[in-house]
């Protein structure tokens, strides 16, 4: 489901976070880490809008259709 | 314990998209204190938050048409002149030159930074050429930034639930911060509603309740305190449906048609002229029609077929105008794993829903300084009318902004206390689903709600079937009242489904009023088929009591021309 987040790529800054209009990407504290990562908490509720993927500078966000939309 | 946040001042704006973000940059520039209060990040919050590729605008270029005198002949014509010339003129066509002319101030990119010159197409029933395409991904941003440069103080992540009253006049607004869950009273001399176009009424074609036709987030809380404050609505009964990508349930129609695109059935033949002699130029609602009617034929899928663009054409929709239309449309086409050179990509009908789309009379009535008629109430943007789409939330925030200023400078009352028991009662109300033992998800109830929208008052509408709706509503008073929610995320979710239920109440009553067709399938009823002269005009209603107060106000096609 929309947007995927590639852990590798992303910098913690928590821009997707901020200005996701839906509130449905949550930066959270991991189990092994104590820094806060991007998790997409609420995928049923997101409109592919992009703005995540605009924002996000080191480029870590993909958007991928589920296959009952395609 | 939840920590209460107090703020006064003069102008208080709900929803800060395109109107409210214009509405604070005019209020702020005219010497008010001003408070903008979004419930997402207002830089990417609304219907326009990742941008748009176009905006209905005349130039005084020269030509002929491009005046303002046939741009508003335009703006009543697709209207069927429901909405009021004088109000259309004060609120949204006088105002496009300085509309423009803030946003290149503001350096929003309106014309092609190529050839220095603006883009002009055709679509929707246009007499000529008076969309300008641009790339408006920055659009918001600027916008925000600039009612910041202006001293207007922004609340983001708040929602705003319900108005304050002092009598009958609003005194300002009661939310909570979607993110702490700090309870916000909010003290203002004029308040204006701007929360944007109510896209969830209706269950969409998609299994994903929020992959709605235009964005899903905007709620209906406009809507839901302009209804308690006593204010009017016009011809909220009639709803709009677009031409959608299947799957996607995107439009992209605007830019596509802009450049030539053609719409086909399955047989490979041109149809929409049978329907509307504009055929794909025509209006939307005919559009819509057509393709409804030749899949019922028979002749469907039916398709967008742009194989036969040139190659320049082809490279400016690709690039310009759908990924700026919707930013994820070409990720769509390609993980479809279509060319749009080589292949046909598969149309489907949206959802109903009340956008405020170019053409739509339906919304908060309001007067020429866009006023509610409710003392310290203004509107502005796509819940109000008129206002049509982007343009139209563009100069309604310019005038709504100036307006709710002027008169709250002009006068030197300080603001109105509310009183600690209406506050009390609505905090209780706004948290009370967070505060339940037990209980039904949101989600539960919102299918409800949008099968009962669908089945009874979507397209094809009956007087039986309405007054079923009517009698199915009322019922969810009480399960609304079963909502329990575990965060503040679903909290949110709850309280629009609140906003959501009054909405889909008053569209039922006003439906039941109507007894013709009208707009297609915007309000298509199978018991008054035909579109009849002693309809022709706007149902208006108003909450009064438990029920509602309705007027039928005559077109007043005369004064229109």
């Amino acid at each position: 489901m929309p947007p995927v987040i590639d852990k590798k790529k992303c910098t913690h800054c928590g821009l997707c976070d901020k200005f996701c209009p839906g509130d449905i990407i949550h930066m959270r504290k991991g189990e092994r880490s104590a820094k806060k990562s991007p998790a997409v908490v609420y995928p049923e509720e997101c409109f592919h809008c992009g703005i995540c993927r605009v924002e996000c500078a080191p480029g870590a966000i993909q958007i991928v259709f589920p296959p009952l939309m395609l | 314990m939840v920590k209460r946040i107090e703020v006064s001042g003069d102008v208080l704006i709900v929803g800060g998209g395109a109107a409210g973000g214009m509405a604070g940059i005019l209020a702020a520039e005219a010497g008010a204190k001003v408070l903008m209060v979004d419930l997402a990040r207002m830089e990417r919050s609304g219907d326009v938050g990742a941008g748009n590729d176009h905006l209905a605008a005349y130039l005084n270029s020269g030509g002929d048409w491009d005046t303002k005198e046939v741009f508003l002949a335009w703006y009543l014509r697709l209207s069927q002149y429901l909405i009021d010339a004088n109000v259309a003129e004060k609120t949204n066509v006088s105002l496009v030159p300085e509309m423009i002319a803030r946003l290149e101030k503001m350096g929003v990119p309106l014309k092609d930074p190529k050839t220095g010159k603006y883009i002009r197409t055709m679509a929707f029933d246009q007499p000529a050429s008076l969309w300008i395409n641009f790339n408006g991904i920055d659009l918001k941003p600027l916008m925000i930034k600039e009612a910041r440069r202006l001293g207007a103080q922004q609340f983001h992540r708040v929602m705003i639930c319900d108005l304050l009253y002092a009598g009958e006049k609003v005194i300002g607004a009661v939310g909570f911060g979607i993110r702490t869950g700090d309870f916000y009273v909010f003290k203002a001399k004029n308040t204006i509603l701007s929360t944007g176009p109510i896209q969830r009424l209706w269950e969409n074609p998609t299994p994903y309740m929020f992959n709605t036709w235009h964005g899903p987030y905007c709620g209906a809380a406009a809507f839901h305190m302009a209804l308690n404050s006593g204010a009017e609505f016009a011809n909220v009964e009639i709803a709009t449906n677009n031409v959608v990508v299947k799957g996607f349930n995107t439009p992209g129609y605007n830019g596509m048609m802009g450049m030539g695109a053609r719409v086909i059935n399955a047989l490979g033949e041109q149809f929409l002229q049978k329907y509307h002699p504009r055929g794909e130029k025509g209006p939307k609602w005919a559009v819509c029609w057509g393709i409804y009617q030749e899949k019922m034929a028979g002749r469907g899928p039916c398709y967008f077929d742009v194989r036969h663009l040139t190659p320049e054409a082809m490279e400016h929709l690709e690039k310009n105008l759908l990924p700026v239309d919707k930013l994820t449309y070409m990720d769509y086409v390609r993980q479809k794993g279509l060319d749009l050179r080589k292949d046909l990509l598969e149309l489907d009908l949206s959802e109903m829903a009340l956008t405020g789309v170019t053409g739509d009379p339906s919304g908060i009535l309001m007067d020429e300084r866009c006023w509610t008629g409710v003392e310290g109430l203004y509107t502005a943007g796509t819940c109000a009318v008129p206002a049509y789409a982007l343009m139209g939330a563009l100069t309604t925030g310019i005038c709504a902004g100036r307006e709710a200023a002027r008169e709250t400078l002009s006068k030197k009352e300080k603001p109105v206390k509310p009183s600690v028991n209406a506050i009390r009662r609505a905090e209780q109300e706004i948290y009370a689903p967070l505060k339940r033992k037990k209980g039904i998800p949101w989600q539960e109830f919102e299918l409800k709600r949008q099968k009962t929208m669908s089945r009874y008052v979507g397209i094809g509408r009956t007087e039986q079937g309405m007054l079923t709706a009517a009698e199915e509503l009322k019922k969810l008073d009480q399960t609304l009242q079963e909502i329990k929610v575990n965060n503040l995320h679903e909290l949110m979710r709850a309280n629009e489904a609140r906003h959501l239920l009054e909405a889909s109440k008053l569209v039922t009553r006003s439906a039941l009023e109507r007894k013709e067709s009208r707009f297609g399938h915007g309000h298509w009823r199978g018991d008054y088929p035909e579109t009849r002269e002693e309809w022709h005009g706007s149902v208006i209603v108003r909450k009064a009591g438990d029920g509602f107060k309705v007027r039928f106000k005559k077109a007043d096609v005369k004064k229109s021309h």
